[in-house]
């Protein structure tokens, strides 16, 4: 009896020694969320380029799956002429990582419907705020949709002040708009570079090019995606500058081509991936 | 009373009857047989999950990484372990089940396991990234189905094993204590028929099937498993049936389609966003999901409430095996890792424990689901860690609500008197026993 009455006295020490710590510990986990938690949703947010539906990229999101171990769901919105939003698609219960691709009924070129876009974008973004409640999150934009993005992230994110942005990847966006210059800008630049101090500081981001011959992707020229690095440079903490040549290095395929969708994978959605994939883009990075 | 008594001999005689089926025993001796390892593996994923990870919960109470020497190198060094341990259980497990097939009928047991043993590991081949390296040097092993994932699968393949070995086999095997290169070769001789038909056809099984499925047979397995759970909506029933099949499957030794959900759902982000912005956990706007109730309530020491059939078997049964097992598994089961119960009782396959296996969670389900419809608590908002002790995941992820611990403790109460006839009968088997002596 002596004997149980140790064990007993022991077990409740015990209960007691982990008891008391975690109830502290809960107290205080919870007081660290309230002042700055990040979600654990933390979507990737696409805005593809001009004349381009929000299906633009079905085929990179097709191209991801069958690569990646996790699956993202994907939520496609259009940003009406009026502000109003039209959603297809949904996110998955348990996706911590889901696919938003922002899209605009008027998805004309031009510096005045690109400002306009940007507008639309923060309508857009605010509202997928208010209804999936992330406070962070990582942005892509293919040709004007990257343009879209700097305007965004130079102007508009501001509203959102609890939201922070993880990383941001362009593809061919064309800074200098369609100039070959190396010296001109263009007045879509000047506004670009105008409003520069006005991105994130903590900003990751990555600008890809994509070249079929020496100087553009027969479209967006090489020296106007090259203009990204007098907006981008020393205004946020890491900018990197990707060339991708090769086969499908044509404007329009840039989204779906392979070694694009590797460099997404690793700096975008930043997975483990395998080293084969790894040593690839590294030997791209040396180029 | 006699029908209860007529009941439990019924359930006596019938665990009588399995047992003396030939492959039925030797799944249970596998199991047995499998406890020690297990165990260890067990322990070790106490250690590198609950006191060297990140969000581990030991470490979260005691700030472990603030002051313990090499924190980083531990978590490596048990992570690795627990990699390594863990993480071919189930190929054991397959030498083992086709090892005991066999010897009862007298074939060469050790020919038989390790035969067993290859066509696990070959059902398991990566032969889809092979073929598309158009060369068989960068192959590779479907190294997640080689662990506990893979147990179901590997018992299969370990009894069908011992069937083609107890068929095709002709000669019966002479154990002989000092081994003869003559006697080696013509055990060779004897079982190569078996032992090609096995490799032959569980190769075959294995390519064919890395046509439809980029896992193999465990993940196609395991596709079909899951498709129950994919989509559960924040009422009971759904709830209900999800846990009733997990554990049924958990029973079979298809573990966790349904694991730990985690504090990952949309629901529950949402929930802990609504609480850090009211300061409570009442009037969250999911209070009914898998997380809340499930997760929170019904898993104490992993699936099957295993921490009160501990309680029930260390607080009165006089099964010796029984409590043999209960000793050595507490701990784990503290945290929720209740593996080498599951394989040292064991509860797998095991028809008259299934049975509270089942029962248990599924009562702790509506006695929480009762209590947060009543609203008399306030659901678990705040993150919970996985190998946060079972009773204290309520108390905790309400912030600290009493109510909630109270409910814990009802559930554990609750859950001990549905294990506690169950463990009861195994005494009678032991007085069956004794008076057999006498």
């Amino acid at each position: 009896m002596r004997h149980n009455w140790w064990r007993w006295l022991l077990g409740l020490v015990i209960l007691l020694g982990v008891s008391w710590p975690a109830y502290t510990w809960t107290k205080a986990n919870i007081k660290t969320l309230k002042s700055a938690g990040r979600t654990r949703m933390a979507p990737v947010i696409m805005v593809p380029g001009s004349s381009a539906s929000q299906n633009r990229f079905d085929d990179l999101i097709t191209e991801l799956g069958k690569e990646t171990p996790q699956r993202h769901s994907v939520l496609k919105l259009t940003v009406q002429t009026d502000g109003k939003i039209k959603y297809s698609g949904s996110i998955r219960q348990n996706d911590n990582q889901p696919f938003i691709i922002v899209a605009f009924a008027d998805n004309k070129d031009g510096q005045a419907n690109i400002d306009k876009q940007a507008v639309w974008l923060n309508t857009a973004f605010k509202a997928l705020v208010k209804t999936y409640r992330f406070n962070h999150f990582r942005a892509l934009g293919h040709s004007n949709g990257g343009l879209i993005w700097t305007l965004f992230l130079e102007r508009y994110l501001k509203q959102s002040p609890k939201v922070r942005i993880d990383r941001l990847m362009t593809i061919a966006a064309p800074f200098n708009m369609e100039s070959t210059s190396t010296t001109t800008k263009t007045s879509m630049f000047k506004e670009l570079y105008q409003y520069r101090r006005g991105l994130p500081n903590g900003l990751t981001a990555y600008s890809i090019a994509g070249t079929e011959n020496y100087t553009s992707d027969g479209t967006v020229p090489y020296n106007s995606v090259n203009f990204g690095k007098y907006i981008f440079q020393d205004q946020v903490k890491h900018f990197t500058e990707i060339t991708v040549t090769g086969a499908n290095t044509a404007h329009s395929d840039l989204p779906q081509n392979k070694q694009i969708v590797s460099l997404i994978r690793q700096y975008l959605l930043d997975e483990t991936v395998s080293s084969k994939i790894r040593k690839q883009n590294q030997r791209q990075l040396k180029n | 009373m006699s029908i209860i008594k007529k009941v439990a001999q019924t359930l006596l005689s019938w665990e009588d009857w399995l047992n003396k089926r030939r492959y039925y025993h030797a799944l249970r001796e596998t199991l047995t047989l499998l406890f020690p390892f297990v165990l260890i593996g067990a322990f070790i994923s106490v250690f590198n999950q609950a006191c060297f990870q990140k969000n581990g919960f030991l470490n979260q109470i005691y700030r472990l990484s603030h002051w313990v020497p090499g924190f980083s190198q531990f978590g490596i060094y048990t992570g690795m372990l627990s990699q390594t341990v863990n993480g071919v259980i189930a190929v054991v497990a397959a030498f083992a089940a086709a090892n005991f097939a066999v010897r009862a009928s007298r074939r060469d047991n050790l020919l038989a396991g390790l035969t067993a043993a290859l066509s696990f590991c070959l059902l398991n081949f990566d032969y889809r990234n092979t073929a598309k390296m158009g060369q068989v040097t960068a192959s590779q092993f479907l190294t997640p189905n080689l662990g506990s994932q893979g147990i179901f699968l590997a018992l299969l393949v370990g009894l069908i094993t011992g069937w083609l070995f107890n068929h095709l086999a002709t000669k019966p095997h002479n154990h002989q204590l000092i081994e003869t290169q003559h006697h080696l070769l013509s055990r060779a001789k004897d079982n190569w028929l078996p032992i090609a038909v096995t490799l032959v056809l569980f190769s075959l099984i294995s390519y064919g099937v890395s046509f439809m499925s980029k896992n193999g047979l465990n993940g196609l397995f395991y596709l079909v498993f899951q498709l129950p759970f994919s989509n559960l909506s924040g009422v009971l029933i759904p709830i209900f049936s999800a846990t009733l099949l997990s554990n049924l499957f958990w029973v079979i030794g298809i573990i966790g389609p349904i694991d730990f959900s985690g504090n990952s759902s949309v629901s529950t982000v949402q929930n802990l966003e609504y609480a850090l912005q009211h300061g409570s956990a009442w009037g969250a706007p999911n209070p009914i999901t898998l997380h809340t109730v499930f997760d929170s309530f019904a898993n104490v020491g992993g699936p099957g409430m295993t921490l009160a059939l501990v309680i029930a078997i260390l607080w009165r049964s006089r099964n010796q095996d029984l409590r043999t097992v209960a000793k050595a598994s507490w701990f784990p089961s503290l945290f929720n890792f209740n593996q080498p119960l599951l394989v040292g009782l064991p509860i797998m396959f095991s028809p008259i424990l299934a049975i509270p296996f089942l029962l248990a969670p599924l009562a702790s389900l509506i006695i929480t689901w009762t209590a947060l419809k009543l609203q008399l608590m306030p659901p678990v908002v705040y993150p919970v860690s996985r190998t946060m002790p079972g009773f204290l995941i309520g108390w905790l992820g309400t912030g600290g609500d009493w109510r909630a611990l109270f409910v814990s403790g009802l559930n554990l109460a609750v859950a001990t008197a549905i294990y506690l006839p169950f463990v009861l009968l195994a005494n009678q088997t032991v007085e069956r026993g004794e008076t057999y002596a006498s």
